[in-house]
């Protein structure tokens, strides 16, 4: 079941990005499977952020900023 | 008149990556791409050019603004150098305007005035380091051949004592691909990294002849990248992130990836030289007909709104034909454009390793979902 991104109304599209991202982590983090903690970190850290395109983050709240874009520093190193 | 109103445009921030050494470093990494440059003599990017620069960026757009500072070896400005640079930002601020620094660094020159500066002013800082002693100082020497591992290591035990965890980039070259176990539990195990990143060295205009043979090739990454997930999930620390494996789970999961590498918005950034020159990526010096313009001459809206950059946005958002029928194409966008055969509109070197570890990752992920019982609710592609 892949998930389908649709243009709906923003309301819409962000119940189905987060809500089914808050259940997985929770069943993930409880799971005694080996791997299960790192995907629902993983995960944990998709759910902050949205899924649309970088057009709109500054329209993100402070602290969902800061957290998405503190890896773009690495652009030079090689 | 319908692109400036776009770059005009709040949400559309373009996010700077400010060389403010040039190639001025006090390492000579055997695999840089500024190796074949003059990497010894000093250039530090005067402060008129630098106010003009930020006078002009805060003036043009609003919102949540990034500034990454990069080299050569950014340290080498100075203190005073970045200690005005957060005065001037203090000074052009515009209400509703947010400021993050980012600094990319070897980190050999940290001590605790560096440190106590990152900290008061939120610097997030990155530092390049290629693993164990021995895939560090594989390449990454100074100017004399001599080691920088300790060093590196010093300046980040340093950071995180006045309470900054830096992000890690490591470069992977065919020499440490053979030490991927290694390298890894070095990193999660001993220096006790929560977050890091992989730049594949692979030099496509062939410029730095001697490294030619270190360049890595499709089978090779793959293999890195599948051993990475395997000790990543073995590992399982949901706060250990590892910036590639991010972006391919987010490509599976259909989620937004966080690098321009997968997530198609390499125009959304620009790089300038310590001399005012302005390019569309500190990966794309090599190419002169990218040259938007100079900052010298030039105000910065002339040059983001010329006809050279409307044009790189034209070609790199074009599609590559065989990304056509590709069911990774959204998760993908062909690529890092500064990795694509031939030209900017060519087909991305790693594409293959791009589907395979699609795949792999997915295929993980859906074993996870069928050893979880209630396990059909989290989204894992087909």
């Amino acid at each position: 079941m892949k998930e389908v991104i649709v243009t709906m109304s923003d309301n819409s599209v962000r119940r189905t990005e987060y809500g089914l991202a808050e259940e997985s982590i929770k069943r993930l983090e409880r799971s005694a499977i080996t791997g299960s903690r790192a995907i629902a970190g993983a995960l944990t850290r998709m759910s902050t952020v949205s899924n649309r395109s970088q057009e709109d983050q500054s329209a993100l709240s402070l602290d969902a900023w800061q957290q998405w874009s503190d890896w773009d520093n690495g652009h030079a190193d090689s | 008149m319908s692109k400036l109103i776009f770059l005009s445009s709040q949400f559309k921030v373009l996010v700077p990556i400010i060389k403010v050494v040039g190639d001025f470093c006090n390492l000579k990494c055997g695999y840089c791409f500024y190796y074949t440059r003059d990497q010894l003599t000093p250039r530090v990017m005067s402060g008129t050019l630098l106010e003009k620069f930020l006078r002009e960026y805060m003036e043009l757009y609003s919102g949540h603004l990034s500034f990454i500072w990069h080299g050569g070896e950014p340290l080498l400005a100075g203190l005073p150098f970045f200690e005005r640079v957060v005065e001037l930002q203090r000074r052009y601020l515009k209400e509703g305007q947010n400021i993050k620094n980012a600094i990319q660094t070897n980190a050999t020159l940290v001590d605790d005035e560096w440190a106590d500066f990152f900290k008061a002013h939120d610097f997030r800082v990155g530092v390049s380091m290629d693993g164990s002693k021995e895939s560090h100082d594989h390449f990454r020497l100074n100017h004399g051949g001599g080691s920088s591992f300790d060093q590196v290591v010093r300046g980040i035990n340093l950071l995180r004592q006045h309470g900054i965890e830096p992000g890690i980039i490591q470069t992977l070259t065919h020499d440490n691909t053979g030490r991927v176990r290694e390298d890894f539990n070095f990193f999660a195990n001993i220096l006790g990294a929560k977050r890091w990143g992989v730049n594949d060295f692979f030099d496509v205009k062939a410029i730095n002849q001697a490294m030619l043979d270190q360049s890595i090739n499709n089978e090779e990454l793959v293999s890195f990248l599948e051993a990475y997930i395997d000790m990543w999930l073995a590992q399982d620390d949901g706060e250990i992130r590892i910036r590639e494996i991010e972006n391919f789970m987010a490509g599976v999961l259909g989620k937004r990836a966080p690098s321009c590498t997968f997530n198609g918005e390499c125009n959304r950034y620009f790089s300038m030289e310590y001399d005012g020159r302005v390019y569309p990526c500190d990966r794309l010096f090599s190419y002169p007909e990218l040259l938007f313009g100079n900052l010298m001459s030039q105000p910065l809206s002339d040059i983001l709104n010329g006809p050279a950059r409307l044009k790189f946005v034209e070609d790199v958002s074009a599609l590559h034909p065989n990304c056509v029928p590709c069911e990774w194409q959204v998760a993908c966008h062909n690529g890092c454009t500064a990795n694509r055969v031939g030209e900017i509109r060519g087909k991305y070197y790693f594409c293959e390793t791009r589907k395979a570890i699609f795949g792999y990752l997915n295929d993980k992920l859906k074993q996870y979902r069928q050893q979880d019982e209630g396990g059909d609710s989290y989204n894992v592609g087909q």
